[in-house]
């Protein structure tokens, strides 16, 4: 890498905790621009907690979440969203919404007071219906949608809201492998029109394949942070996911592939 | 068992022993200590032996009996529904019982003992049923108590329109409707021992079915249980325990679920042991509460044990609120709703008020053309028309906003704790202002009734205060648990003061109900200030209700500062609410159903939904309204009863189809 990238959002030194206990203790992490960035630990090792952190959700008991370098609690709640997207895990539309209906309200932070919705703001969300896939399904009912189909108008809302930055938990949890790599491969796409994306992932294969960045959580520490080329071995499975497993190149991409060993797997294998 | 559920049980029965022994000691009639003791153990002729014999140990007996019914009841109905909360009375069916029993008393003669107990059986069937449905609906966790305390309250409002009609029949039900354990001798102690001593033992039976049964249909079916008649046959134990209950002593609150939470407290291995420390701290707490009645007041005022019960029972649900982390039940699936834009279903109601409003005006004592009626309107009417528009016109106008302005109450409150079951009751608005006018009514009873709209104004704008600082903007769940904390106590400090204000009661109970009966223009002026104040603000914010409608994380990601944006909005809505109570009486339903019908016709986007919910909310209160004052004329039917009449089979009916989808 000829220069080091610029960073538009950064964790300093960042704590949270929930009541006495201390989930995030002390993480630096930069979320490099323009590049797709994955969060990826065992449970309950803090990799939500600090994507919500990131989104402004949680406060730090110590440490600071920088946003272009301004101390992101400190922004407005709607400066923030115009510049920041975040997509919870797994998330329950209310009732009687159509695809366009949910898509328009990522427009929100756009929108002032009382002021009707503008050529822009239709504009945006045709986009987003474009860049989603979904623009066949705008005036179906969200409840009439497939899972796959569902998670994409959720993502078109975040793209509705444009902002450089994207943040998303699990996107893929509840999907079947082929609509997993069918958002997978959509975050792809959002970050080669030049939109930075915070990730957390379930699957470390997905996360080596499809991230520049990778940030290995374990026990609100960060283990280890960089490219997945350089940083994913059988060591960092065995340290963050508690795992015998063995690590080869992936044959379709190159990158690091992570097969891993169960306890009764050796002994099927002895001859009889 | 284990030993620390050992000695929660010990610690039950040596609390319900005691309980009992100064609930003997204390009861009705000039006994002394020495005279009670002998009594007890050698029963002469003397009037002392008399009254300890006839009157206090029934007393005490039915603080047992019906302490291990709702005890045993509600550790069923929390294992079946899988939520701490769950009791008898936060389901409705205390509620729904107390109705079949008032209905048969006000229009035939009811004996007490098993009669009342089998009528009251009957309504917690019905109870039963709407509840069930609503769980089936997939209103698990706080939803479907919200569900059971609307249901509960449309009940207990059919309740006191049965007691308004028929007062004097039912005047002898008035300690009962408020949870008393006082017995006129042994005889339906003997039928609710007999009843309930079989139900209970079938509860024992089940247990060990109910341990499998919490860990869910699909978890339990696969262990070998058959879910279906496990689930009929505790449904019935329980609906028989609760039947027991109010058949002996009336509604009773919270007893259930303190009972339950100390057993869950105990941590004992299974069902059993939940069964063994419940059952006494639910005698214990019963007779604890029927002796702190007649301490605190005096035995000729004394205060029953339904009313106690509530005052306790509602601030440890404040606290429990408060302790919540994360949400309950807030994990619902998507489901298949029949929630849509539908704009031609949407013209036609739309279409519909205007004509409904000519219709209305049209229909009376003295009939009149349509025609008339709107050159009556313009002012170039004949004398005729124009006297019959003078009583019908202002009571429509204020039927119509009230509708609306509930309907605008419900809606901003359903988007703000995200819940299709929330009301304006939710937020205390209800309870608050019964509690602010019955005040007055005691305090000044001869006060002006122009003061009445402000003391209940200023009622539900303090409960509401009370239930945002309690709760904060901060979680939906919480808030509504302490709304329904807040509605509880209410209902319990009205209940007390109906007791103690015996003649001032029949126009408190009218005010109750919900009417618009000789409501002038005035009135209408007086509900019109707030509604051109708050509706506009409402409006500013449907952007606002929109994206709080997603979930608190996006909301905030898409740059609402949702907990000041939530507490706003429900203020802004607990107002709308209260304006419209304080004016109409306490409406149940309306600011449920409205928002919910709006949602069929108009889809999720309040833009479209608030509109129609104000329309159709102005519709259901109109045509209240126009039936309650024309289907029985000259006898006027209170329209709070006729939107309940409509609103429960809407409901159960509604439940029952997205059940079904």
């Amino acid at each position: 890498m000829a220069e080091p990238h610029r960073v538009s959002l950064r964790a300093e030194q960042l704590t949270v905790g929930y009541g006495e206990r201390d989930v995030l203790q002390g993480v630096d992490v930069p979320l490099p621009s323009g590049q797709i960035t994955a969060i990826v630990g065992a449970n309950a090792c803090g990799k939500s907690t600090l994507l919500r952190t990131f989104a402004r959700l949680l406060k730090p008991t110590a440490g600071t979440v920088l946003l272009d370098g301004a101390e992101i609690h400190t922004l407005p709640t709607r400066e923030v969203a115009q510049r920041l997207g975040f997509l919870p895990q797994s998330p329950v539309p209310p009732e009687g919404l159509t695809v366009e209906d949910l898509v328009h309200r990522g427009r929100f932070p756009h929108q002032k007071l009382g002021r009707r919705t503008s050529a822009e703001d239709r504009a945006k969300v045709d986009w987003a219906l474009t860049a989603t896939g979904v623009e066949d399904l705008r005036a179906r009912p969200l409840d009439q949608l497939s899972g796959g189909q569902r998670q994409r108008a959720w993502i078109a809302m975040a793209l509705a809201q444009d902002t450089p930055t994207l943040l998303l938990d699990e996107p893929t949890t509840y999907l079947d492998l082929a609509h997993q790599l069918e958002v997978l491969d959509l975050l792809v796409d959002l970050n080669e029109q030049g939109r930075t994306i915070g990730i957390v992932l379930h699957d470390l294969n997905h996360a080596c394949r499809y991230a520049h960045h990778l940030v290995a959580m374990k026990s609100g520490r960060v283990y280890a942070a960089g490219a997945p080329g350089e940083i994913v071995d059988e060591t960092l499975v065995k340290q963050v996911f508690g795992l015998d497993s063995r690590v080869i190149p992936d044959p379709v991409t190159g990158t690091p592939m992570c097969v891993p060993i169960g306890r009764t797997v050796s002994k099927l294998r002895e001859p009889a | 068992m284990t030993r620390r559920a050992a000695a929660f049980a010990a610690a039950g029965v040596a609390l319900a022993l005691l309980a009992g022994l100064l609930d003997i000691a204390q009861g009705q009639g000039d006994v002394p200590l020495g005279d009670v003791w002998g009594a007890l153990f050698n029963r002469g002729d003397s009037l002392h032996d008399a009254l300890v014999w006839d009157i206090r140990l029934p007393r005490a007996a039915a603080g047992i009996v019906a302490g291990f019914a709702l005890a045993g009841a509600a550790v069923v109905l929390q294992a079946l529904t899988r939520n701490p909360l769950a009791e008898p009375a936060t389901l409705g069916l205390t509620a729904g019982g107390a109705l079949a029993v008032t209905l048969v008393a006000a229009f035939a003669s009811l004996a007490p003992g098993a009669p009342t107990i089998a009528v009251a059986f009957v309504g917690v069937l019905g109870g039963t049923l709407l509840i069930g449905t609503m769980a089936a609906a997939g209103g698990g966790g706080v939803r479907l108590i919200l569900a059971g305390m609307a249901v509960g309250l449309a009940l207990a409002a059919g309740t006191a329109a049965v007691r308004l009609a028929r007062e004097t029949e039912t005047s002898g039900l008035f300690l009962w409707g408020a949870g008393s354990l006082l017995q006129n001798g042994w005889g339906p102690l003997q039928a609710g021992v007999l009843i309930g001593t079989p139900a209970l033992l079938g509860v024992l039976a089940l247990t060990r079915a109910l341990d499998v049964a919490v860990l869910g249909e699909s978890t339990a079916r696969a262990l070998g249980l058959r879910t279906g008649v496990t689930q009929l046959a505790a449904v019935t134990l329980a609906a028989v325990l609760t039947a027991v209950a109010v058949g002996l002593t009336g509604p009773i609150a919270f007893v259930g679920i303190l009972a339950g939470g100390l057993a869950r407290a105990a941590r004992p291995r299974g069902h059993l042991g939940a069964l063994a420390v419940a059952l006494p701290w639910g005698a214990a707490i019963l007779l604890a509460a029927d002796v702190a009645g007649r301490a605190i007041t005096g035995l000729d005022t004394e205060t029953p044990a339904g009313v106690v019960c509530a005052l306790i029972g509602a601030p440890v649900l404040v606290l429990v609120a408060r302790r919540l982390r994360g949400e309950v039940g807030s994990a619902l699936e998507t489901r298949a709703s029949a929630a849509r834009w539908r704009p031609k279903a949407a013209l036609v109601a739309l279409a519909v008020l205007p004509l409904a409003i000519v219709g209305s005006l049209c229909l009376g004592e003295i009939r009149i053309g349509p025609g008339e009626v709107l050159s009556s309107l313009f002012g170039t009417g004949s004398p005729l028309g124009e006297i019959a528009l003078e009583s019908r016109a202002p009571r429509l106008a204020v039927a119509l906003l009230g509708g609306a302005c509930l309907a605008a109450s419900g809606t901003v409150l359903q988007a703000a704790v995200r819940n299709p079951f929330a009301g304006p009751e939710l937020a205390g608005v209800v309870g608050g202002a019964s509690v602010g006018a019955f005040l007055v009514l005691l305090v000044f009873p001869d006060a002006p009734t122009l003061v009445l709209p402000f003391a209940a104004f200023a009622g539900a704008l303090l409960a509401m205060a009370l239930v945002l600082a309690l709760a904060g903007g901060s979680s939906p769940t919480r808030l509504a648990l302490v709304g329904l904390a807040i509605t509880a106590a209410c209902s319990a400090v009205t209940m007390l003061m109906l007791l103690h204000a015996q003649p001032a009661a029949a126009t408190a109970i009218t005010w109750l109900t919900g009417s618009t009966y000789a409501a002038s223009w005035s009135d209408f002026r007086l509900l019109a200030v707030p509604a051109l104040v708050l509706l506009p603000l409402v409006i500013l914010a449907i952007r606002r209700l929109d994206v709080l409608m997603l979930d608190d994380d996006l909301s905030r990601a898409l740059g609402l500062q949702t907990s000041r944006t939530r507490a706003a909005l429900l203020a802004a809505g607990a107002a709308l609410g209260a304006a419209s109570v304080a004016v109409c009486g306490a409406i149940a339903f309306v600011g449920l159903l409205a928002p919910h019908a709006a949602r069929l016709l108009a889809g999720g986007n309040h833009r479209r939904a608030l509109p129609m919910a104000m329309t159709l909310g102005a519709l259901l209160l109109g045509l209240a309204d126009t039936v309650g004052r024309t289907v029985f004329a000259p006898t006027e039917i209170p329209s709070g009863l006729i939107v309940s009449l409509i609103g429960a089979p809407y409901l159960a009916i509604l439940l029952w189809r997205s059940r079904t989808a």
